[in-house]
Order: structure tokens, then sequence, then C-alpha cells
């Protein structure tokens, strides 16, 4: 018989420090952001506490139990449908009494709980003083002080979490006072649902309270079970009716007042302030950061500062590696005869998965700074100083969250979207992520920016880049929120967590997942794709093309002789099967300045993983160098483009069709082949009206 | 002749990557389940989580 495991739940409030517990308790690697909605589906993990199994359930962060928002139901359906041994809910010390709100809610849905107050050592420094003795009679709970991210009392939380679990007290019904007139409709409604077997797995008087407050889940499910359900809900009615004629507000209104004045008496008697903690540290460097007059030049300043260093400092060792796969390149020629095999390992395999491999150190620094101004809070604030402009355009801050996801991967940044509580926002932040520049694009921009541009204007052209991805997504948001999903926009308060300095493990640990899957991801798909690129811009072979060249060659003598075997390379490619691909995009793409064929298959190949793109070319141009020392690609690139052909590719390249991974994420979370198919054709058309209009204005302007 | 086989199997074997790889990623299964605690919805999820459905608690 399998051994049983103990469940533990973890909840609490956004970004009150749940997943770095998490992580402490199960030594799992989730990325923990400082700013709300990281955790949108519940994960699980595993720990173990004096030989006792323990399984971990991270759920999403939520201010209530309410079911506004599908985190909130994701959080509530989880406890109630799969009851686990205990609930640890993480409060933030440093916002005691908005984050006790939740706390409440467990109380009253009767669940073994266990408090740990968070980030206590922050909450101290800000002159707070907590008298957990009380604070634990009042409440009815055990409370354990800890620092997620230094693993303080974590171990005593597991202890407690174990003690609660396997000793299970049902709390006491926190000493918290609806009122007298919601205490006896409560006590009515509580005995009609306490007769009622179908509901049996509910806590009575939580049903109660829930019909009062006139949640719309709890009523469908007494609907759909109860044998009285008509009898119930008509009660719950009448009570509602009653309750808002006696308190001239809404029921939901009365119950929340009620937990937020117990929660206040609560912190009134148990918690001290021993400073003025108006004008923390955060607030003054807020003053600067999310003021009007500066909010927008510093969030600028520092992304091209980001993307400058990102393409600098990672200059150096990118140049190693390059030379590394070069000298690679030259013992497989010296080794091998020449032939098909010599050349799918250096123009396929090594000028492939070479041409992607370069860029990890670029990869490794992007990361670093991402994973920092995430860690740090400073995300939060840029989608503050985001939200008048993102007010304007008809959705607000929250959805520029999902966004700055999307500077890493458009896959999580469209999961991210579930935080979003209104339909519409979602399905446009949704239509608009991919047009955030992944990291997948940038060994795109870091070749192109640094073979035809000054290496001190490479880091501007790259920011530039971004810059329009972020300008284009504004736009089409606006478009689409107008034409496409019109509707009144939400009303949105974004909370700013504290600065915290962060961790090294931490940003190592999400640099080392980057970089990690980067490089599998090149030893695997791209090494497949590589090979597939070599062998169908190699194959078919034309006989009587070659036998004709062979014959002009023997007589063919010094520089005749290389530009024979030139011709003869492009002539095969063009005869292949991908120069016959690329050459049908050919009329596409000409006015976009895209007429190299070769430019076209790289694009396509693109299709499956942006990185892709880089490797086809590293093959493609490989491939026609007649060389026996393969140039770099750069070179060969500067070659056969202009510096404004290689802008038009990358503005191409950064609006078009996401990659097979995100169209099935669109699908997956709109639940219909309508969306992804849309967010195909427009991107893809946009990208072509994009790149033709930057390549013929600079066509105009003599940039050419 | 050794070489042309040898070619002939790395192809094979590369186009078997490829069209395994498009075609988890059109079904969706190698995308992320949400669960697994170490891809989902950290931005270090490439989208192709050997671990999507089979493994869904670590």
């Amino acid at each position: 018989m399998p051994e049983k495991h103990l469940r533990i739940a973890l909840a609490g409030n956004p970004n009150s420090g749940k997943t770095t517990i998490f992580n402490a308790l199960t030594g799992a690697r989730q990325h923990v952001g400082n700013y709300p909605g990281v955790t949108v589906e519940h994960k699980q993990g595993t720990c173990t506490l004096d030989g006792r199994r323990i399984l971990v359930t991270d759920l999403p962060g939520t201010y209530s139990l309410t079911a506004h928002s599908p985190d909130e139901v994701v959080a509530r359906d989880f406890i109630i449908n799969e009851p686990p041994d205990v609930v640890v809910d993480i409060v933030d010390a440093g916002n005691l009494e908005r984050n006790l709100y939740l706390a409440v809610q467990f109380m009253e849905l009767r669940v073994p709980l266990v408090l740990a107050f968070n980030m206590i050592d922050m909450a101290e420094s800000r002159g707070m003083r907590f008298d957990y003795p009380q604070l634990e009679a009042m409440l009815g709970v055990r409370i354990i002080p800890t620092v997620g991210n230094k693993g303080r009392g974590i171990r005593e939380l597991l202890k407690a979490a174990v003690e609660a679990a396997e000793h299970p007290q049902p709390p006491q019904r926190p000493s918290l006072r609806y009122g007298r007139d919601v205490v006896r409709e409560l006590d009515t409604l509580e005995q009609m649902v306490a007769g009622e077997p179908a509901l049996a797995r509910y806590p009575a008087r939580w049903v109660a309270l829930k019909l009062i407050e006139g949640d719309d889940e709890v009523c469908d499910t007494v609907r759909k079970s109860a044998a009285a359900a008509d009898a119930i809900v008509a009660r719950a009615a009448e009570s509602t009716a009653r309750l808002e004629k006696i308190y001239h507000d809404s029921t939901e209104i009365i119950i929340a007042e009620s937990r937020y004045g117990f929660i206040s008496g609560v912190c009134e008697r148990a918690v001290k302030s021993t400073v003025e903690t108006r004008h923390d540290m955060s607030d003054q460097i807020d003053k600067v950061v999310t003021g009007p007059l500066l909010g927008i030049p510093i969030f600028l300043l520092l992304m091209l500062a980001m993307f400058y260093l990102v393409f600098r400092l990672g200059g150096p060792p990118m140049e190693w590696i390059e030379a590394l796969f070069g000298w690679l390149g030259g013992q497989v020629e010296n080794l091998l005869p020449p032939g098909h095999l010599r050349s799918l390992l250096t123009d396929g395999i090594i000028a492939g998965v070479g041409g992607v491999l370069v860029f990890v150190p670029n990869i490794v620094l992007l990361f670093l700074a991402i994973s920092f101004l995430e860690d740090s809070g400073y995300m939060a604030r840029a989608a503050f100083i985001m939200d008048p402009i993102m007010s304007r355009i008809g959705l607000h801050g929250k959805s520029f969250i999902p966004l700055m996801l999307g500077f890493g991967c458009s896959v999580p940044a469209i999961m991210a979207t579930r935080t979003l509580d209104n339909r519409r926002d979602r399905f446009v932040t949704i239509l608009v992520a991919p047009l955030m520049s992944c990291g997948a694009r940038l060994p795109v921009y870091i070749l192109l920016a640094g073979a035809f541009f000054p290496k001190e204007a490479a880091g501007y052209v790259i920011f530039s880049l971004y810059v329009l991805g972020v300008a284009v997504a504004v736009v089409m948001a606006r478009l689409f929120r107008k034409f496409l999903l019109p509707g009144p926009a939400t009303p949105f308060v974004m909370e700013l967590p504290p600065y915290r300095l962060p961790t090294l493990r931490g940003m190592l640990i999400h640099v080392w997942e980057r970089t990690r899957l980067y490089v599998r991801k090149a030893a695997t798909v791209i090494l497949a794709f590589s090979v597939l690129i070599w062998a169908l811009s190699t194959f078919p072979r034309n006989a009587a093309l070659e036998r004709d060249y062979e014959a002009r060659l023997v007589s063919a003598q010094g520089d005749e002789a290389q530009a024979l075997r030139s011709e003869l390379l492009l002539q095969r490619q063009q005869y292949s099967f991908a120069g016959r691909f690329g050459r049908i995009m050919v009329p596409v793409l000409q006015p976009a300045g895209l007429g190299d064929w070769r430019l076209g298959t790289a694009l396509f190949a693109g299709l499956g993983a942006k990185e892709v793109v880089v490797s086809t070319l590293g093959t493609l141009f490989s491939l026609s160098d007649a060389d026996e020392e393969s140039a770099q690609l750069r070179t060969a690139l500067r070659e056969h483009l202009s510096p404004l052909q290689a802008y038009a590719f990358m503005v191409f390249v950064l609006l078009y069709i996401p990659c097979i991974a995100t169209v099935v994420i669109i699908k997956k979370e709109t639940a219909s082949w309508r969306w992804p198919l849309f967010a195909v054709g427009y991107t893809t058309a946009l990208a072509w009206v994009a790149s033709t209009i930057v390549f013929q204005l600079g066509m105009l302007l003599g940039l050419g | 002749m050794l070489e042309t086989i040898l070619v002939i199997v790395i192809v094979l074997i590369a186009a078997g990557a490829a069209a395994r790889f498009i075609y988890r990623s059109l079904t969706g299964k190698g995308t992320p389940c949400g669960k697994c605690g170490s891809c989902p919805l950290s931005d270090s999820c490439s989208g192709w989580c050997e671990n999507a459905g089979e493994k869904a608690s670590k």
C-alpha cells in the first residue's frame, strides 16, 4: 500500500512570499517575481519532516475567497474539493491588516490553519512589533514568524503545520462580530443548509455566509445539489434584501466591513509600531522613480542600459565561443575528406548549432538584468508607470505585467493573463503579448546588429526594436479594444510591493534555468532543424549541372576556379528544396528588402522556434561560402545584405507569427482556434507592413 | 557508401526529432501543465517541458 502523504496547501495574498516559502520547503526552483500574480495555477512539490512525506501545494495568490477571478476560483476549489490536511496562510507581516482578510476567510471555512508571518525582518525594521501569544489567542491559530528568502522559520513552520495536520483541532470561530441582524439571518440559513446531505462537505455556516454575500458559485452549487434548493435560495434572497434595507449597503460590503473591523481590532491590540513608517525607503525611491516627470524617462534609460550592457559585456565572451566553433570546424575539415558528411558536420551542425550557442553570454546577461529588475520590485513600478498609458488605450497597468513577462517568453506571459478579471482585457493582452520581443529573438538582433552597425550603436539598435515592440503592442491593443473587443475599462489600483534587494541565489537560479533551457534547445530542437535545413538546402543535386561545372573546373585556374566554385554552390542551393521554396517567397518579401531567398527560408524555419532563424542563416550562408576557411556568419551576411535590409529583417522577426508553442498556448487559454489563427494572421500582416515601411522609407531617405 | 548511409541515418533521426517537436507543440503536449514546480509560469518555461502531464508532481 502506498504511503499516504501529509498534504499542506500554501495560500496567501499575491506577493506575500508564498512561492519563496514553497521553494524553501520543497527545494523547487519556482520562479519568484516581486510583483503580484506570478502564480496563477497551483503547483506541487514534496518535502520530508522526521521521515514523514509531505506534499506541498502552492496555490495562486488571492486577496479573498470570493470567486471574483480565475485564480481565486482555483484556490477556493482546491481547498473545498481536495481538502488539504492543513492550510498554511503566508501573511506579509508588513501589510498585516490586508493579509489577514484572507486568513479570516479560512477561519470561516473552518480548515486547519497555520499562519506564517513572512518577511518579518522587513516589518520589524519598519518598527512593527508583534505580540504573538495575544495574536494566537485572538485568532485561534498558530503563528510562525518567517523570512522566506533567508530560510528563517521554515522548519518551525513545517513542524507547526504537521502538528496542526496530525492533531486537527477545528479552529475556534474568530470572535468576529457580523452584527446581530446578520447573525440572525446566518443562523436561520445555517440550519437550512445543515439539513442538506448534498452540501455536507461544506461547512454549513460558511455556505450561509456565502449565500448572504451573494457568491454566484455557491448559489449555483446550492441550486444544483440541494433538495430544498428553492427554499434556501429564496430565504437567502430575503435575508439579503432585509440586511441591505437595514444597513443601506450591499451585504458583500457589510460582511467585508465586519471582517476588517475584527482585523483592525486584533492589530490594534497586538501590533505596535515604534517608529513613523510613512516615509520609508521604498516611498522615498518611489517619489522619484514613479513620479510623473521622471518615471518614463527612468524606465526607458534602464531598458537602454540593459540592452547596451547585454551587447557590450556579452561581446568578448561571444567572440571566444565563436572562435571555439571556428576552430572546431577547422578540425573537422582537416580530419574528414570533402563530402556530404564533412559538409553536414561543418555547414549544418557546427554552423547551425554553433551560430545559436555563441549567444549564451548575452542570454545570461539579459536574464540577469531582467531577474534583478523583477526581484527588486522595479517591474511592478514599470507597470505602475505604464498605467496612465494603458488606461488611455483601454487597458490597465495590470495588463502590463504579463507583457513584461513576454520579454522572457510569450508562453508564460499569455498564461499570466489569467490574473486579469475582465475577459476583454485578457484577450486583448493575449493578442498583443507576442509582440513583446522574447528572449529567443535576441540572438537574431545581436547577430545582425553586430554585423551591420558599429559596436557603439548596436545596443541602441536592439533597444529600438524592443521599444518598437512595446509601441506596436500599445497601438494594436488600442485598436483591438476599440474595434474588436469594445467595452468599458475596468478600474484597478496597482499594488506596489516594497523594494527588496534581490538575493544572488534567486537571480542565479533564474539565469541558470534560462541558460540551461537555451542550451538544451540548441542541443535538441535546433540541432535537428540544422540537420534538416542542411539536407533541404543540399539536395536534390542536378547531375547535369555538376558534370558541366566539373568539366569547366578542370581547365580553370586561380581566381577563375574560385569564381566557378562559388557559382556552382549558388546554383546547387537554388536547385535544392530549400532554394526552390525560398524563391517562392521572394516576390512577397521583395518590397520589404528581403529579396534574398535565404532570408525567406530562415523566416519560415523560425516558425518552430525563433532561434532557428539564426541557425538556418548559419547553415545557408555557410553552404554558399566557397572558401576552405569558413568565414564568420556576420562577414558572410555583410557581403549579401545592406544595414537597411538587416534592420527590416529584424523588424520582421520582431513582429511576425509567434512560435508554435505560443500559438498553441493562445488556443489553450482562449479555448478556441479562432484567436490563435487571428494572431497568426495579424502579426504576419503587421510584420510585412512594418518592414516594408522601414525599407521603403529608408530607401527614400537614401539609407539603402 | 558508408558515408552516405551515415548521412541518411542522421538526417532521418533529425527529421523524426523535428516532427516530434512540431507534433508535441501542435497538440499542446509539450506545453506547461502548471504542476511540476520547476517550469510553469516562471519565465524560464520554454513551452516544451518534458515533465508536462506525466510528472505532475516532482
